[in-house]
Formats: structure tokens, sequence, C-alpha cells
């Protein structure tokens, strides 16, 4: 499901099913722009497309946004702490940026695929769905 | 053709004058509310195109993802949206195709997709189970079959249309 109206009017209809939060996190620099659009709109489409397939059980927010300089993690620990209180049993963080990516977030590089064919692009891209995938289906086999 | 016997009156000019613009503006008027009252008529089937999706001679027993891109129009914004299909035959040779979008929310579900179910349809969300021909298992959360695309072959190739719910397709 979506941050849209539409989308929480059905996860209040459903709620007991969807104990997931998926959130982008997406960095904003005031040099180097490119690459940071890159990692933006790279880590969107990941999650876009993790949404699709685990509609049911997703609710993917908004993205989490900062400047590179901040402090990123306490800002994600809080934001855990929230989400869990809101019944989201899993809370799950995607990015793109090297810098920040520990344990409590899923990497997902972004590749400089501007000039690379569509082909690969979208093997590339359906790879690292696939291992956002894989990564929410362990966690929620590990707890049930 | 002498001048004087076509000679116009002001009063004549007047009313043919009149007539025509007049005449024009109540067809401006109503042209478009009739076009409104047959608007119904006129509007095109929603339906979507068939799309090309795969080759029949690629299509086996064992079900197999297909994916392809329809163009959806919202309003003004025309785009490009992914769907997948599992298409497979039956015993009886047919083809079928079928959405892969859970029946209970929305999640993706896959062939074969937990060991201790084998052929069966799995959606890894609630553990949501269907067999082959799209049939709900009993006792898991999906309450309806998977809906089943409207498809036609044609040279050899499979189009897709519209998934629909089991008994309309």
């Amino acid at each position: 499901m979506k941050w849209t109206a539409k989308d929480v009017d059905a996860y209040h209809q459903a709620k007991e099913y969807v104990d997931t939060a998926l959130v982008p996190c997406i960095p904003i620099g005031s040099t180097n722009m490119k690459a940071f659009a890159e990692m933006s709109e790279h880590t969107l489409f990941i999650t876009n497309e993790v949404e699709r397939q685990f509609k049911g059980r997703v609710m993917l927010f908004p993205p989490l946004t900062y400047f590179v300089q901040e402090q990123i993690q306490a800002r994600v620990h809080e934001w855990t702490n929230v989400l869990k209180q809101a019944g989201f049993q899993h809370v799950c963080f995607v990015t793109s940026h090297a810098d920040v990516a520990d344990d409590s977030f899923i990497y997902v590089p972004a590749l400089p695929l501007e000039h690379a064919d569509e082909e690969y692009k979208q093997k590339v891209a359906r790879q690292q769905v696939e291992q956002v995938m894989d990564a929410l289906v362990a966690k929620w086999t590990l707890k049930n | 053709m002498s001048e004087k016997k076509h000679r116009v009156s002001r009063r004549q000019f007047l009313n043919y004058t009149l007539t025509g613009v007049g005449g024009f503006m109540a067809a401006g008027i109503l042209s478009p509310m009739v076009r409104f009252a047959l608007d119904p008529i006129l509007k095109e089937e929603a339906g979507q195109d068939m799309v090309a999706v795969a080759q029949v001679k690629d299509i086996t027993t064992e079900p197999q993802r297909f994916d392809f891109k329809v163009k959806v129009k919202d309003a003004w914004y025309e785009s490009e949206e992914p769907r997948s299909a599992w298409v497979f035959k039956d015993e009886k040779g047919d083809i079928v195709a079928l959405s892969p979008i859970c029946t209970h929310l929305g999640c993706t579900v896959n062939w074969n997709g937990e060991k201790s179910n084998p052929n069966r349809f799995f959606c890894p969300c609630h553990y949501g189970l269907y067999e082959k021909d799209g049939t709900n298992v009993p006792n898991t959360p999906p309450t309806a079959p998977l809906h089943r695309y409207e498809y036609e072959v044609k040279d050899g190739t499979l189009y897709l249309g519209k998934a629909k719910p089991r008994g309309e397709a």
C-alpha cells in the first residue's frame, strides 16, 4: 500500500494484515547533485516495485529525506520506534547512499545506468527488487 | 442578369443576415447539448487493447510468468504499467492466463513458491494458496479464485486483455 488517501482507507480495513513499513531514505547534497538525484530515483523505483508485489502486507511510506551533513542514524531510530508503536512490526529502510548504509538499511546501490541499455537496466533493477523482497520475506519468516 | 431584377431591399437584407447569424448561434448552443445527450453512445469502449505477451510455442503445461506492459490512460495522463501473467496449458490443451494478483490484498503470487505446497500458487504475504487452475485453497486468507485474463491467439502469438474474476472471463 502506498501513502495515499485511497490506500490508507484500505489499510484501516485490513490493519491486522499490514505489519511492514517500507521507508526509502533519500539523501540530498548541494554538491554532486546529479549523483544524489540518481540515488533518489533509483531508491524510489525499487521501493515502488517492491510495494507493487507486496501490496497486501507492506506500507510504502513517503521518503525519509535528509541532507548529507545530517546525522541520519538518530532519525532512523526515531522513525523505527514511532512506526513500531503504530503497529508496524517490521520496519525496513532502503537506501542507495553507501555512506549511511549499515545493518539497519537494505542497501541498493544506484548504478550509473543512464547510458546502459534498457534490458541491462531492467535486469539489475529486478535483481535488486528481489533482494529487497527476499530480505522482507526473511524478516517475516523469522518472526513467525 | 440586370441588377434591377435582383434588387434586395434593406429589409430583406437584414432579414437574411439575422436569420443566418441567428441560425449559427442556435446551432452553436444546441450542438453541445445534443453531443452531451448522445455522449455515452459515442464513447469508445473503455476496455484496453489486447497486448502481445508470448509465443504460443513457449507455453507449456507448467505455469510460466510473463511480464508485459499496458498503456493506462488516466484523464490526460498516459503511462505504462507493468503487468504479469502466469500462463500455461491445461489438460485439454487450452491456454489459461492467470493474473498474479492475490485476491486477498493484492500481493503477487508465485508458482511453487513454498516447498511444502508443491504445484500451487503461493502468496508470500499471508500464505494464501491457490490450486493450479487458480481456485483458492480453503482455510487460507484469499476468498476468491485468481482472476483470469481474456486472451486471444493470432499467428502463434498470445494476446492478453483484461483480467476478470472467474466466471466472467
